[in-house]
């Protein structure tokens, strides 16, 4: 008929993302963090580990657009800077847990016996503990480092992604098309890789999107609490808990502006997340 | 076609058109669609999936989902205009004049809420009842629409329920307040056989009682034939012949309805039918002239140009079609 | 005519664990308790600890080569359940199904896999029953290609050429999705993936009733055909009595797990014996407003395959029940010339 053939062009989806603004608003504020997280170093007025004790805690100014911190370090080049730390980390880790979530969830899913109850218990046992406070003790046990934040922010992440893609395959599992597959004469594994798995994902790439957004307040939120990166580096968690206490003088701009930039992060993300679900799921479309 | 005062009818669709603007275009889904429906009749509006017979009683019903729109004619409801009424007024009249049940009824109802419950709730909101009365009534409902046990049923939630019996506590519902007209969209599709007959029984005997008027909505001819007084057949967006249930189908006019009659496998004989040629047309770019002309056998040129007009054949039987004047 | 198909008491029991939703029995008067405080207590007839859905419960017939036998019931009746323990896509609870002489429920995975090729399987709504997002062209080429059917690229693709022009869709098609095509297309590739292997015998389960009418016809056209070309036995199944008419000259009638009366499609329709299958027959609409039949109606809803009633399944609702009904199940038995029945009225 014409139809799903065009549906499938940039068009349509840009088409589909318009219908609901603030979608694009996400997509561009997403956009404008990740271009200045990669062009960091050319784009930030100063050496983000450059000390000046006399240009120390200046409130906002021309030379100074977000002022400085105790350190006399520029704000806005520390922002910037930081945007490097995070978002990577933050990417890699949640794909990297992704991926493992899907292995384990989709065997698990589609074997479904003795394994299935077993890995099953163990997932539960690791989510009865709330994220955080899971990744505080991991941190706490094996040491701040980056290697070590990375690995926390997988395990994590593990039992959720499993959980979930578990669920896909249990429910895909039972349709018709699976049944057609067998008596099609196809492996098991051929089953999963080529027919269930392809119709599990998408439904779980919406809960990956919004983890991105987790997993940067979670950074944020280890390094606030010393349990995450160390300083000097520059990282928007630090330098909220470095600004705390000038808070109360103050001196607002140390903790603020960071700040801002963790909202502005996870609600790019999370706005993100709702566009990609509406070009994944026709149903959600107001189209 | 003139407003429904005249000639008793109780509702008057009157060139309806209805259009879906999408990224790729605009669907021209209805076009010029006009019929009616007298008071105490049954009257069966039959198609094949795409040929918009749902989507005919949403927009009369004014439940059209956005981007479907309105985009002319009239649907005459006594001296008031449905199309153009507002929200407000629209809402007034669903359930109580005009009432509706669909195909799936353990969809419509609330999963969450006792079955007499939400009877009840129906009944307090039509009428200022107070909530033992209601309750009573619930009851007494149910037991009309032939369920057994019906003080163990009220308790039920809607999964519990066969389709069968959702289907009559839909039906309950609906008749509660003794409107003028049901609407039944596809009402026994994916019923067993058996229940359905005891379905239609119902909603013809519920009718009959109360002075109904029933628009039923489907794509069975066979349930039309042994239950509809007149009958309008679709195809894509255009209502291709209107007469009453024994002239379509003993003497059928338009090729898309000796096509369609012909293909219906009948459990007293066996048919041979090669179906209908072609398939129906997008409603993207549909033919300007008749729509049925790229799959008619009979279709000349002026008919892939020239939309045609109704034609009166016999009293009360009309045909859309160039080829029968 | 050879038989290739015996079925022998074959059942399947659904265990159903205690659910919130469990299912409920409507023509069961509700069991009335009183409570150690007093209070009365009205619980329905179904207990919710684990129960046993008796789905198929003994079913025994046989199919000979040729004769496309129907199998027709209502929701519940388990046709659909029998169908997939056929071609084993449910692992039966009990009883042999004979295939060409051989109990296949004896086969090992890899050899069933091997059978699979010899019975073949069509599903009723053809949106469910293709792999989204799949191309058509890897949808057919898999039965196959795991069938070993072709040796080469070449010989694989002049293989799909003919399957797809066998059911009469252009050569496009292959390169599609499923979301791409009308229902009758995606009926028509179901159908191709499932005679790519030419199977001896085909279970078609409801094949037209997600279809339009006229676009139903065509496919009934079309299984015809096919079976005129490759020589392919029939087991379909359907609601609609109208549609077995077309293609099965032998017809059997489940209810609850049982068949009740089965023979040739003729001698059912003119005269039926067991009552289910009158009120069945009688029920149907003709599409013909000048022929009105009377209803032959049973009373009440069909009971639960859970909470089966003693006796004769149709016993609480069949006007004709007898004390004997209700005690004693009547066995299938042979009326006259291949017609059977399973009915007290009939049985001396």
């Amino acid at each position: 008929m014409g139809l799903p053939e065009i549906r499938k062009s940039v068009a349509y989806y840009w088409y589909v993302l318009n219908q609901d603004p603030l979608t694009i608003v996400g997509l561009a504020i997403l956009a404008s963090i990740v271009l200045v997280g990669t062009f960091a170093q050319p784009l930030s007025p100063y050496d983000p580990y450059a000390t000046s004790a006399a240009e120390a805690l200046d409130l906002p100014s021309a030379t100074h657009w977000f002022g400085t911190d105790s350190l006399g370090r520029d704000v806005l080049s520390r922002c910037f800077h930081a945007a490097q730390i995070d978002l990577p980390l933050a990417f890699v880790s949640v794909f990297s847990s992704f991926v493992i979530g899907l292995v384990v969830g989709s065997i698990s899913g589609y074997w479904n016996g003795k394994l299935d109850e077993f890995t099953m218990r163990v997932m539960d046992v690791l989510l009865a503990f709330p994220n955080f406070i899971l990744a505080i003790a991991l941190m706490a046990a094996i040491g701040p480092s980056m290697f070590n934040l990375y690995f926390t922010q997988v395990f994590i992440r593990i039992p959720i992604f499993a959980r979930l893609v578990r669920g896909q395959v249990l429910s895909e599992r039972e349709n018709e098309y699976v049944e057609a597959a067998v008596s099609a004469g196809n492996s098991s594994y051929r089953i999963l890789s080529r027919h269930i798995l392809p119709n599990s994902i998408p439904n779980v790439l919406i809960a990956v999107t919004y983890n991105f957004g987790y997993c940067v307040l979670n950074i944020a939120a280890l390094s606030f609490i010393g349990l995450g990166i160390n300083p000097p580096t520059p990282e928007w968690g630090i330098m909220v808990s470095d600004g705390a206490p000038y808070i109360m003088t103050g001196e607002w701009w140390l903790s603020v502006f960071p700040g801002i930039f963790i909202v502005l992060a996870v609600l790019a993300f999370n706005l993100a997340g709702d566009g990609i679900t509406s070009i994944m799921d026709p149903r959600r479309r107001r189209v | 076609m003139h407003s429904g005062e005249e000639a008793g009818h109780l509702l008057n669709v009157d060139a309806l058109s209805v259009s879906f603007p999408l990224f790729e275009g605009t669907l021209h889904v209805l076009d010029d669609v006009s019929f009616t429906i007298n008071r105490n009749e049954i009257f069966g509006l039959v198609g094949e999936s795409g040929s918009g017979k749902t989507v005919c009683a949403l927009a009369v019903m004014k439940l059209l989902d956005p981007p479907g729109r309105v985009v002319g004619g009239n649907a005459w409801f006594g001296d008031k205009d449905l199309l153009r009424l507002s929200e407000r007024e629209m809402r007034n009249i669903r359930g109580s004049k005009i009432s509706m049940i669909f195909q799936d009824p353990k969809s419509c109802l609330n999963p969450f809420m006792k079955v007499g419950r939400q009877m009840s709730r129906v009944f307090r909101t039509h009428s200022a009842m107070r909530d033992s009365e209601a309750g009573e009534k619930a009851v007494e409902m149910l037991s009309k629409m032939g369920i057994a046990d019906p003080k163990n049923i009220q308790n039920y939630y809607p999964h519990q329920l066969s389709g069968g019996m959702a289907q009559r506590v839909m039906i309950a519902i609906m008749m509660s307040c003794d409107p003028d007209l049901l609407v039944a969209d596809e009402p026994t599709t994916g019923l067993d056989v058996t229940t359905q007959s005891e379905i239609m029984r119902l909603m013809r005997q519920t009718c009959t009682e109360r002075g109904t008027s029933i628009w039923l909505v489907t794509h069975d001819l066979a349930v039309v034939a042994q239950n509809c007084d007149r009958v309008g057949v679709m195809h894509a967006g255009h209502i291709v012949e209107i007469a009453d249930v024994h002239s379509i189908f003993r003497r059928p006019l338009h090729p898309y309805t000796r096509g369609l009659i012909s293909a219906v496998p009948r459990i007293d004989k066996k048919i041979r039918s090669a179906g209908i040629p072609g398939q129906v047309p997008s409603f993207l770019n549909p033919p300007a002239g008749c729509r049925f002309a790229p799959r008619c056998t009979i279709a000349r040129d002026q008919c892939l140009s020239d939309k045609p007009t109704y034609v009166q054949v016999e009293p009360g039987h009309f045909v859309m079609c160039h080829e029968l004047k | 005519m050879e038989t290739i198909l015996e079925l022998h008491n074959l059942t399947k029991h659904f265990v159903q664990k205690g659910t919130f939703g469990s299912i409920v029995s409507t023509t069961e008067v509700p069991e009335v308790t009183v409570s150690p405080v007093g209070k009365k207590i009205v619980r329905p007839a179904v207990t919710r600890k684990e129960s046993l859905v008796h789905a198929v419960d003994g079913v025994t017939f046989s199919v000979r080569e040729g004769e496309n036998l129907g199998l027709v019931g209502e929701s519940g009746c388990g046709k659909t359940t029998l169908c997939r323990c056929i071609v084993r896509l449910i692992e039966p609870t009990g009883g042999r199904i004979i295939f060409r002489g051989q109990d296949i429920l004896k086969l090992r995975s890899r050899e069933m896999r091997e059978m699979r090729r010899k019975m073949q399987y069509v599903f009723q709504n053809p949106s469910n029953a293709l792999t989204p997002r799949m191309k058509i062209r890897t949808i057919l080429e898999e039965p196959i290609r795991n069938f070993n059917l072709v040796h080469g690229k070449t010989e694989l693709l002049s293989r799909l050429d003919e399957l797809i022009g066998l059911v009469g869709l252009s050569r496009e098609v292959l390169d599609k999705g499923p979301h791409e095509l009308s229902q009758g297309m995606k009926q028509r590739v179901c159908l191709a993936r499932a005679l790519a292997t030419n199977p001896e015998l085909c279970v078609l389960d409801e094949p037209t009733s997600a279809l339009d009418v006229s676009v139903g016809a065509k496919i009934i056209d079309l299984l015809e055909q096919l079976q005129k070309e490759l020589g392919t036995t029939y087991i379909l199944v359907a609601h609609d009595l109208s549609v077995v008419r077309q293609v099965c000259p032998r017809v059997a009638v489940m209810y609850l797990g049982r068949i009740v009366e089965a023979g040739p499609i003729d001698d059912l329709f003119s005269k039926a014996a067991h009552p289910y299958t009158q009120a069945l027959i009688s029920a149907v609409s003709i599409p013909d407003p000048e022929i009105r039949r009377e209803e032959i109606r049973l009373k009440g809803e069909p009971p639960s395959p859970v909470n089966l009633p003693r006796g004769c399944r149709l016993s609480p609702r069949c006007s004709h029940s007898m004390e004997r009904c209700r005690v004693e199940e009547p066995e299938l038995v042979e009326l006259e010339g291949d017609h059977y029945v399973a009915c007290h009225l009939f049985l001396k």
